[in-house]
């Protein structure tokens, strides 16, 4: 497996709050990578300055063997990253065929949205995941793995290289948990790589293929889930060990 | 438990789309119906109401109202305010105004009041992106520096002696209709393409629905929202220009308190102020209905406060029923 990403010595400061300090990992191409720790450890952020929402206060991000600095969400999305937000950053009052096109809406006539095509694709996107959500559903009247549905949906109208996940089960039933862990699963088939953002230890250990545990912004563990128990990744979380 | 019944949950009523369109539909018919009611118990009540002449007057007066509320509907739907209107329309007037005084082409003035108007959003549209200033805070101040910068310009003297042409198109027709009504469809029809067949109306009710979403998801935000201030300028500077043709007259007290006419009709015809809820046709219903209750008033020789009141009651009700359809949403 190759190297996509790679984010070499990064730091992050808001005002005087250090929020990231020297942060490095790698993923491989089609790679679950876990990111875990506790509240305030720095997950969030490392994942939006991959998203582009924020920049890195110093540091360098190496995406498909080039150096990038992603100023804004759509550089992110043109270079392959997609990403499911903790709150989904759904509009309530959009459908969902526009809420999966949201800033990438399908035109037609130079400047007209093309509402046939936006419903179509997105249908059968909803389709793949087996979400009775319709494509002219507003959001705000769906159920929480519908609306689930539809932020995945999102990161299925490209053909992205990685996809950065957090927290995708917070908020959905225990129930509909393994169905998430199941479509982890098969972006990794078809060689896209996931770096998923948990608290939940059982669904980290279940999907992914390596797990990187930080603390108060810095990495305290890097490796294969076979070399880990979840005694240990407490642990490190918790800041009982130090380091692993 | 199958896959679907996991992902796809219940169907729920609310999600169907039919649903908030009915709902709109509803509203807007609702609407009409108190117009059309409100028109037949005049013209049997009054001998002028129903007269051709008045009817117009109703039309001409309902138009104005209707563009600066269809300006007032866009930002509303971005959740935002824009309390600058009555200023604006006042401000652009006198502009208009001078330059034909001093002997421009009437061609040239108006395009050069609509630029003004425009530049008047940009300004807000930059406090309020670049500066973080709330909408409230930055139209306010709009309300009362632009009409300020009208007093100045003008020495707070009324401009007059405005060229017979430009007069003329304010009360003229075309087929019968007021040439003022022209106008509102002339804006009418492009502002609902773009509400609801453009990327830009999408980004527009996504901004109004979830601010801090659709910035995650590289909605364009900065220059949506001026686009919202930039349309609402846009549409006060017209009226403008259309009130001192009507009025042969340019004076910073033009619009005075508009902006709360543009508030009430956007309210009245079903947008909502907290956002992502609106469109281009209930305002124009909305400015109607408040128009007739205007000219109503001064026909049955009710007390002018009386308008003020009913107005200010009519916008305390209709936006209790919005917040409790809100709090349902939730």
């Amino acid at each position: 497996m190759s190297e996509i990403l790679h984010v070499n010595d990064i730091y992050k400061n808001f005002g005087a709050v250090q929020a990231l300090s020297g942060f490095s990992m790698s993923v491989n191409e089609g790679e679950i990578v876990g990111l875990m720790g506790d509240n305030g450890a720095g997950k969030s952020t490392i994942l939006k300055i991959l998203a582009g929402n924020y920049l890195a206060s110093s540091g360098t991000v190496n995406f498909m063997g080039k150096d990038v600095v992603f100023n804004s969400p759509n550089d992110a999305r043109k270079q392959g990253v997609e990403v499911v937000y903790q709150d989904l950053a759904l509009c309530n009052h959009l459908t969902a065929s526009k809420n999966i096109y949201l800033s990438r809406e399908k035109k037609k006539f130079f400047f007209l949205m093309d509402h046939k095509h936006m419903n179509d694709t997105s249908q059968g996107i909803l389709d793949q995941l087996n979400s009775s959500a319709r494509p002219n559903d507003v959001v705000s009247g769906m159920s929480g793995g519908q609306r689930q549905a539809v932020a995945i949906a999102r990161t299925r109208l490209s053909m992205p290289k990685i996809v950065l996940m957090d927290e995708p089960t917070a908020a959905v039933s225990v129930a509909q948990v393994p169905v998430i862990l199941e479509y982890i699963k098969n972006l990794q088939k078809q060689k896209i790589a996931v770096l998923l953002i948990s608290h939940r230890l059982p669904d980290v250990m279940k999907v992914c293929d390596r797990i990187v545990v930080m603390r108060l912004g810095e990495k305290v563990c890097d490796k294969s889930k076979d070399l880990c128990t979840p005694e240990e990744i407490t642990g490190l979380i918790t800041g009982a060990i130090k380091s692993a | 438990m199958n896959l679907q019944e996991l992902l796809g949950g219940r169907k729920n009523k609310l999600a169907d789309p039919r649903v908030a369109r009915i709902r709109m539909y509803l509203n807007n018919l609702a609407v009409f119906f108190i117009v059309a009611m409100i028109w037949l118990a005049l013209t049997i009540a009054t001998d002028t109401f129903g007269t051709v002449n008045n009817i117009t007057n109703v039309l001409r007066q309902s138009s104005l109202w209707s563009i600066i509320a269809i300006g007032q509907t866009v930002v509303l739907i971005t959740a935002g305010i824009d309390l600058s209107i009555g200023s604006v329309v006042g401000l652009t007037s006198c502009i208009v105004a001078l330059m034909l005084n001093k002997g421009y082409p009437i061609s040239v003035s108006v395009i050069f009041t609509m630029l003004c108007g425009l530049g008047v959003g940009a300004i807000h549209a930059l406090g309020i992106t670049k500066g973080r200033l709330p909408p409230f805070i930055m139209t306010l101040a709009g309300l009362t520096g632009w009409f300020g910068v009208a007093l100045l310009i003008t020495g707070a003297m009324p401009i007059g002696n405005l060229p017979a042409d430009f007069k003329e198109f304010s009360r003229g027709d075309f087929i019968g209709i007021p040439n003022l009504f022209w106008c509102v469809i002339g804006i009418m029809i492009p502002t609902y393409i773009i509400l609801n067949h453009t990327p830009l109306g999408n980004h527009l009710y996504a901004i109004g629905s979830n601010m801090p979403g659709s910035e995650l998801n590289a909605v364009p935000v900065t220059r949506t929202i001026f686009f919202a201030y930039m349309f609402s300028g846009f549409c006060a500077s017209v009226v403008g220009i259309l009130v001192a043709a009507r009025l042969s007259l340019g004076i910073a007290s033009n619009g005075f308190t508009w902006e709360l006419k543009a508030v009430a009709s956007s309210v009245i015809g079903g947008t909502s102020l907290f956002g992502a809820v609106g469109g281009v046709f209930g305002p124009v219903l909305g400015a109607t209905l408040l128009s007739t209750i205007n000219n109503g008033a001064n026909l049955l020789k009710f007390d002018p406060y009386w308008q003020r009141i009913i107005t200010g009651l009519l916008i305390v009700v209709v936006v209790f029923f919005d917040q409790l359809k809100n709090k349902g949403n939730k």
